[in-house]
């Protein structure tokens, strides 16, 4: 996204983007800007895959490069696009929903945020030495046995892993160390709940990861024997290293996600959300349990029969917590005064969609059932309908919400509503049919397939292609309205919680002067709850 | 005065944290140990994994003594960055730039150590590439000893920055961060060493 | 509670049970049944739909109703009601879901323990996955295919590895998948039902061929079983 005619931000121009900067406010605006880039990369790939797909039989794709598409559209949707963006929302929100001034280690932030684009350029560089072709999940033995693009993305991985590592020790840090005077941890967002659960499971689940790449690598590299099976090797031993992250890897996607739009739906509805403690307890139950079903993921890889019971337990128990915020959710709007706005459209669609991946998750615990479906288009319906339409609507709604904000200025709100529209379509007609094409018998990561699921699969393209313009509408209302769209107020949606108790965008302080937090982020329908009366007592050393 | 063991606050931004007694520079370390922990444990897992289902007559090769030797001066080094931090608890630089280049001379002593019993391994054949036992033997040490090496670096800019008056008795939490760290490297060695060594 | 909230309560149940027992009757999904497990499966799985159907419609309906019912009128810019939570809502909206799971997790695991019971004297089939072919092996006869014959009505064990990569041996219509590791042999059991040709598919990703990696399985009575084995030797 071209940068060049922002509007002038208190601090210095649009140069400074491109800079080592240790303002939380302009790292987080480059992880958004970056990772959207990604984004758009990552589509291209899938246009060109479902471009693949869209007939049966080899059009203008061989198996290899076909592969090499599938592998890095997940890799980069996974690693470059969806974990990163929530962590550039986390970078630019939390300080500010904390009171504080900035993050606990800003230098650490910003190295975290630099990282990434070499990391990003590293797997895409691949592309020249033969691309990683494996998957996202690159299971061996075939993982070691690819070109060298492979380990390219093995160590673009652990660069990546290292940048969401440290950010997760900068989010724990700040909010434990830095909340404003009165913002106990029950008063805080449930965003900032939401990025405290993820950061657990990034402490926790992406070393491991780490670990099982750095096994990988020297595999391919140093020629240890880790998944060698003819010398007793064991090809197992990745799966369960790579899902022991890779599962709560899924939550470290949507507990962000699932933050934001707990911060909207009680903005426009004007009403408190319902049931804070639920959800807030809920994001760390979905988090601990998240680290207890990676083997859900191995039920047909021949692994102990019993030793599967345990993960479709906790897998299935999973759904209770998520069921608590939904029913929370719905709680808040229900007798509320709703305003469709861009954001809150997003996310009622968020709800609606995330539903769907989450009931056709139990599907997939339920494990007489998964030995049919695992690997197939369910799965990718499973995962896109969460991923999709979960995760990326939820972006979506904080793009919108905080646009003004960030930039301030205010989108053009006609533009986001058809957004809205061709995005929802669009992923329901991608992703719908691909439940029953995987039912009937097609796997996944084929680049071709027999006759019989050709009309399901020119379907799920044309849905594609309508979700590759789709986002079209969104990218001129950005760069317009950033560049000239009308000046907003400090807080247009007339919202209780701290960043918008000051100006947009914020000055380089954060707050002319520190907040003392006296009640909630969500007392709506209170008389003394009036936006703006955060009361501004000078905070200590201030 | 300031609290020594907290790092500079004088905007009070960490207001809160000083209230709930953790600094966050230590909180972070903590933090980032956990993480470490779980990379540890990682590569651990892979090392029992095949030690319990591909058992190797190699093991037999392993120097005991020697390591076991090695051990004790690395659990010594962790004894002398724990008087070092006494000693600039009690005002006493030079104790602290002693104790520190004690630490670095062990930690040195330790790598040595293990140079000699990878190449008394080597020297029986036994490679990253030549077993199971091998590549899980080396690359699980060999990790370890990277985390050390990195932390006699991190131990030489702590003795730079005392030589130079960095620290004081009101002033040392960069030692207590580092010490932190080093006690970490000690303790998953001792893990380690039981693991492959002693079991 | 009013009389019309029960009233409306009782009205909704019993649509939800009328949609859930549609689905889960009239849907369709799964292909051809050929063999004892896609029985039980097939029933968990409707089980299942009809559940998913019922969970779906009323909170979408939920969704869909209080977005047009409690829509901002036009000129209101002021609050709703400060309503935090509601514990005894909470307990049932908490409680429900995880009998709900905990059901299915049981009728799951009792499906999975039938359809995964050893037979007493199952039939012995090698599967052996390479880049990009499948092999049969029936030991004892030394006989080595590529297209896979079975007898109707008789249990199968299917004993799968592979050669190289990680291979996934699936047929559709069996309802249910190995996956073909070296150095490892994987157990599958099957009882084929019906008699016919359906396809046998990889299910994991093994390199540039993996979309052809297909090849077929014929079911037929022990006699032309018999015949064809004979004819394989």
């Amino acid at each position: 996204m071209s940068m060049s005619t922002a509007a002038a931000a208190p601090g210095g121009g649009w140069r400074r983007y491109f800079t080592w900067n240790t303002d939380h406010k302009v790292i987080g605006v480059q992880y958004l800007v970056t990772t959207f880039g990604f984004f758009l990369i990552g589509g291209l790939l899938a246009m060109l895959v479902r471009a693949e797909l869209a007939q049966p039989g080899p059009d203008f794709l061989n198996g290899t490069e076909f592969n090499r598409f599938l592998t890095n559209h997940g890799s980069v949707m996974l690693f470059l696009w969806i974990i990163p963006v929530l962590a550039g929302f986390g970078n630019y929100l939390v300080p500010l929903m904390i009171g504080s001034r900035d993050m606990a280690f800003p230098n650490m932030n910003a190295l975290s945020y630099w990282l990434i684009p070499p990391a990003g350029l590293i797997m895409l560089a691949s592309f020249f030495v033969g691309a990683a072709e494996a998957g996202w999940t690159a299971y061996a033995p075939l993982s070691i046995q690819t070109p060298v693009g492979q380990t390219l993305w093995a160590v673009s991985v652990m660069i990546l892993g290292t940048s969401s590592l440290l950010g997760a020790v900068n989010f724990v840090t700040t909010v434990f160390t830095m909340r404003a005077e009165g913002m106990t941890f029950w008063r805080l967002p449930l965003f900032v709940w939401g990025m405290l659960a993820t950061s657990l499971l990034v402490l926790l689940a992406t070393p491991v990861l780490t670990a099982g790449l750095v096994l990988i690598a020297m595999d391919r590299v140093a020629g240890t024997l880790f998944f060698s099976a003819s010398n007793g090797g064991d090809p197992i031993l990745w799966q369960n290293m790579f899902w022991f992250y890779s599962h709560p890897a899924v939550y470290i996607m949507v507990l962000p996600a699932m933050g934001i739009v707990s911060e909207v739906y009680p903005v426009f509805s004007r009403k408190p959300i319902f049931g804070y403690k639920a959800i807030a307890m809920s994001s760390m139950a979905i988090s601990i349990l998240g680290l207890t079903v990676w083997a859900h993921h191995m039920f047909t890889s021949g692994m102990d029969p019993r030793l599967r019971i345990p993960y479709m337990i906790s897998s299935m128990i999973i759904a209770v917590p998520t069921g608590i915020k939904i029913f929370s959710w719905l709680a808040t709007i229900w007798d509320g005064k709703i305003r469709f706005t861009t954001p809150m459209l997003f996310a009622l669609g968020f709800i609606s969609m995330f539903l769907i991946g989450g009931i056709t998750g139990i599907f997939l615990a339920a494990i007489p059932i998964d030995l049919h479906v695992h690997d197939t288009y369910f799965v990718v319906a499973h995962l896109h309908f969460v991923l999709f339409g979960g995760s990326v609507s939820a972006v979506y709604a904080g793009l919108y919400y905080w646009f003004p904000k960030i930039t301030g200025r205010m989108y053009d709100e006609r533009l986001g509503k058809v957004h809205f529209v061709a995005n929802f379509v669009g992923t329901n007609l991608t992703y719908l049919p691909m439940f029953l094409a995987g039912l009937l018998g097609m796997p996944r990561r084929v680049s071709d397939y027999s006759p019989e699921f050709a009309t399901l699969n020119l379907m799920a393209t044309l849905g594609a292609f309508l979700l590759g313009t789709s986002v079209l509408p969104f990218i001129y209302n950005a760069v317009v309205s950033w560049v000239s769209g009308p000046k907003a107020v400090a807080n247009p949606w007339r919202s209780l919680t701290l960043e918008w108790q000051t100006d947009s965008p914020p000055p380089a302080e954060n707050f002319h002067q520190l907040p003392v937090v006296t009640s909630g982020p969500y007392d709506y329908g209170q008389p003394t709850s009036v936006p703006g009366q955060a009361q501004a007592v000078p905070a200590a050393g201030d | 005065m300031r609290d020594a063991t907290r790092s500079g606050d004088e905007a009070g931004m960490f207001a809160t944290g000083r209230r709930l007694g953790l600094d966050h520079l230590k909180l972070g370390m903590w933090l980032f140990l956990a993480s470490e922990v779980m990379f540890f444990g990682g590569l651990i897992s892979a090392f029992l994994h095949f030690k319990i289902n591909n058992p190797s007559p190699e093991s037999a090769f392993l120097d005991v003594v020697l390591v076991g030797l090695n051990t004790f001066v690395l659990l010594t080094s962790s004894l002398t960055v724990v008087l070092g931090l006494a000693a600039i608890q009690r005002g006493d630089r030079r104790g602290l730039i002693g104790y520190l280049a004690a630490t670095i001379l062990l930690g040195v002593a330790f790598l040595v150590g293990q140079a000699n019993e990878f190449a008394l391994l080597y020297r029986h054949g036994i490679t990253l590439s030549s077993s199971l036992f091998g590549s899980t033997f080396f690359t699980l040490t060999g990790f370890h000893g990277l985390h050390v090496l990195v932390g006699i670096l991190w131990a030489l800019s702590t003795l730079f920055k005392a030589v130079r008056a960095g620290y004081s008795q009101s002033s040392y939490l960069g030692v207590e961060v580092f010490g932190l760290y080093w006690h970490f490297v000690d303790i998953v060695w001792i893990i380690l060493f039981t693991l492959i060594y002693l079991i | 509670m009013r009389e019309r909230s029960i009233f409306a309560i009782v009205i909704i149940s019993m649509l939800l049970l009328v949609v859930g027992y549609l689905a889960a009757t009239q849907l369709n999904l799964m292909p051809a049944q050929a063999s004892t497990r896609a029985v039980l499966v097939d029933q968990l799985f409707h089980v299942l739909v009809g559940t998913a159907a019922v969970v779906f419609v009323l909170v979408e309906g939920i969704l869909v109703y209080a977005a047009l019912r409690f829509r901002r009128r036009a000129g209101d810019e002021t609050d709703a009601l400060p309503i935090h939570g509601n514990t005894t809502l909470e307990l049932v909206w908490t409680a429900i879901p995880a009998m709900i799971v905990v059901a299915i997790g049981f009728y799951a695991y009792q499906v999975l323990t039938e359809i995964e019971k050893p037979a007493p004297e199952p039939m012995v089939v090698e599967v052996i996955g390479r880049q990009f072919i499948w092999q049969f092996r029936y030991p004892g006869q030394g006989v080595t295919t590529q297209e896979l014959h079975l007898p109707v009505n008789r249990p199968i064990r299917f004993e799968v590895t592979s050669g190289d990569v990680i291979h996934s041996f699936w047929v559709p219509q069996f309802r249910g998948k190995r996956d073909a590791t070296p150095g490892r042999v994987s157990e599958f059991l099957v009882t084929p039902t019906e008699i016919g040709t359906f396809p046998v598919r990889c299910a994991e990703l093994c390199g540039p061929g993996h979309a052809n990696m297909t090849t077929q399985v014929v079911v037929e009575s022990a006699a032309d079983f018999q015949a064809w084995l004979a004819g394989e030797q």
